[in-house]
């Protein structure tokens, strides 16, 4: 088994202008974990997934994904759900598939199918002609339906109803091999609470918690959202 | 990759193109019958209200190859910005390829575009004025060129078609990398990136200029009779190769500068906020 690190930032920095996105980021995180990247609004969650994936470009510091920098062969092993619509209209989801089929070796096309299939949405339907919440699920299930080593989500849940989070999650959970490792964003913690195995707390570009689920629950008697609401009380 | 990248990217221009090109030439069949088919070559128009679909279709021919020109930049730039530094970019720099593949896919295909778009235009032109008669008198001419003397004088003469399509490539990919490398430099800035892309425009635009003009200035400080001497020892036929890879060189350093410009701004300066 690969002993390297899968996620390894070292003194990590992002500033945008006179802003602050990340700050001084030490973070590593192994394999076969399912984390979730948490924080208000605005405290550096979605930069932090974009330095991950080469997005953006760090002002200091390095970011290594299982042992190399952002690019061709991360992007190889990595699967990736914006938090913003990123597909081209006229496609449709066939088309995707087909796209993806292309461009990544461990896109498996029949599973991605047969999840189509199980949220009724049509391979023919056009993305231009989808609703917001089926465009999401279409992004959620081209991502998912690869075999890849790291799943970077980011707020795969904040755009649909709370129906839909369940199904959602639960197709992250039942589509990631066991040696993958699923790194969450979101602001939403009680949905996801129960699915971690690790959670990491940032506050303002700063990581303030980096822990087990388990261990918080031990330490701080309480659970992940209770810590998270007395952490960043307004 | 770059092959897989060019499909999608041919797919994509061609369901918005391909419509346009046929109807430029659709239109221009169409005002061929209008217009042009008597053999003396007058303007034919027919008097009052039978003038009215003449005008309309010529009028129309008219706002379609406008459009194909302007649709033909626009999809240029169009494609670069919103399909590599927008939210689409989040898919295109999360594939397992290179930057420059990604700019390589977008100028090739961009390349494609204007040459077409030209040839179409062109054809239009020749399809609108020209009767079946006149098609046949082009295949006729080229069969009175008298080839073998053209081969005795100079054998080597079919070499000033690939030097002539290079040199037309090389020229459009620097149009290209022009435009690329100044929506990469716009990117730069945090705020206001359309306007900083422009003035980048502007400002290589100026450059360029300035550094041809130091340039010839400096070349004119040199004795070139050395050159003149071993140009007259050169037959005339191949003079004429050497002056069209000189053009090519030319051509391929400003294009190597804008190419080379963009991928490393897209490789070390990528800021997809």
């Amino acid at each position: 088994m690969n002993q390297i690190n899968l996620i390894e930032c070292q003194g990590l920095t992002k500033h945008f202008l006179t802003a602050k996105a990340v700050e001084s980021l030490d973070l590593t995180i192994g394999r076969g974990r399912i984390v979730g990247l948490l924080g208000p609004n605005g405290s550096g969650k979605t930069t932090l997934i974009k330095l991950l994936n080469g997005l953006l470009v760090p002002t200091s510091g390095a970011v290594l994904i299982d042992g190399e920098r952002p690019g061709p062969y991360t992007h190889s092993i990595v699967s990736y759900l914006p938090d913003r619509m990123y597909l081209s209209d006229w496609m449709k989801t066939s088309d995707l598939i087909d796209f993806f089929t292309d461009f990544y070796g461990d896109f498996d096309r029949v599973k991605a199918y047969d999840m189509l299939r199980s949220l009724n949405i049509s391979p023919d339907d056009r993305l231009k002609t989808m609703s917001k919440g089926t465009k999401e699920k279409v992004q959620l299930i081209v991502t998912m339906a690869r075999q890849s080593q790291l799943y970077l989500l980011d707020e795969p849940i904040g755009g649909v109803d709370p129906a839909a989070r369940d199904y959602i999650l639960n197709t992250i959970l039942t589509n990631y091999s066991e040696n993958a490792t699923v790194l969450i964003s979101t602001h939403l913690i009680s949905d996801i609470e129960r699915v971690l195995d690790e959670v990491v707390f940032l506050k303002n570009g700063i990581m303030t918690l980096h822990d087990t689920v388990d261990n918080i629950r031990e330490t701080e008697g309480k659970s992940v959202d209770q810590l998270f609401r007395e952490v960043f009380a307004c | 990759m770059l092959t897989k990248l060019l499909k999608y990217e041919f797919r994509s221009i061609g369901r918005q193109l391909i419509p346009l090109y046929l109807g430029v030439l659709g239109l221009a069949v169409v005002n061929h019958f209008f217009w042009f088919t008597r053999s003396d070559y007058d303007i034919y128009l027919p008097d009052g209200l039978g003038s009215i679909p003449a005008v309309a279709t010529m009028m129309a021919y008219v706002a379609v190859m406008v459009a194909l020109g302007v649709i033909t930049l626009l999809l240029i730039i169009q494609r670069f910005y919103k399909g590599l530094l927008t939210e689409e970019g989040y898919l295109m720099f999360t594939l397992p390829c290179k930057p420059w593949q990604l700019i390589a896919a977008k100028g090739i295909t961009a390349s494609a575009m204007t040459i077409v778009g030209s040839a179409v235009g062109m054809l239009s032109i020749m399809l609108m004025g020209m009767e079946l008669s006149d098609w046949g008198g082009i295949f006729q001419m080229f069969g009175k060129i008298p080839w073998g003397e053209l081969f005795r004088q100079h054998a080597l003469w079919p070499l000033y078609i690939p030097e002539g399509l290079a040199l037309l490539l090389v020229g459009v990919f620097a149009s290209i990398g022009h435009i690329y490398v100044s929506i990469a430099i716009g990117h730069l800035f945090h705020k206001h990136r359309v306007a900083w892309s422009i003035g980048a425009y502007i400002g290589i635009n100026i450059l360029q200029s300035v550094l041809m003009s130091v340039f010839f200035q400096i070349m004119n400080r040199f004795d070139w009779h050395w050159m003149n001497r071993l140009f007259e020892n050169i037959a005339p036929a191949w003079r004429a190769h050497i002056i069209m890879l000189v053009l090519i060189a030319c051509a391929a350093i400003p294009a190597a500068i804008f190419f080379f410009g963009t991928d490393w701004i897209l490789k070390n300066k990528l800021n997809l906020e």
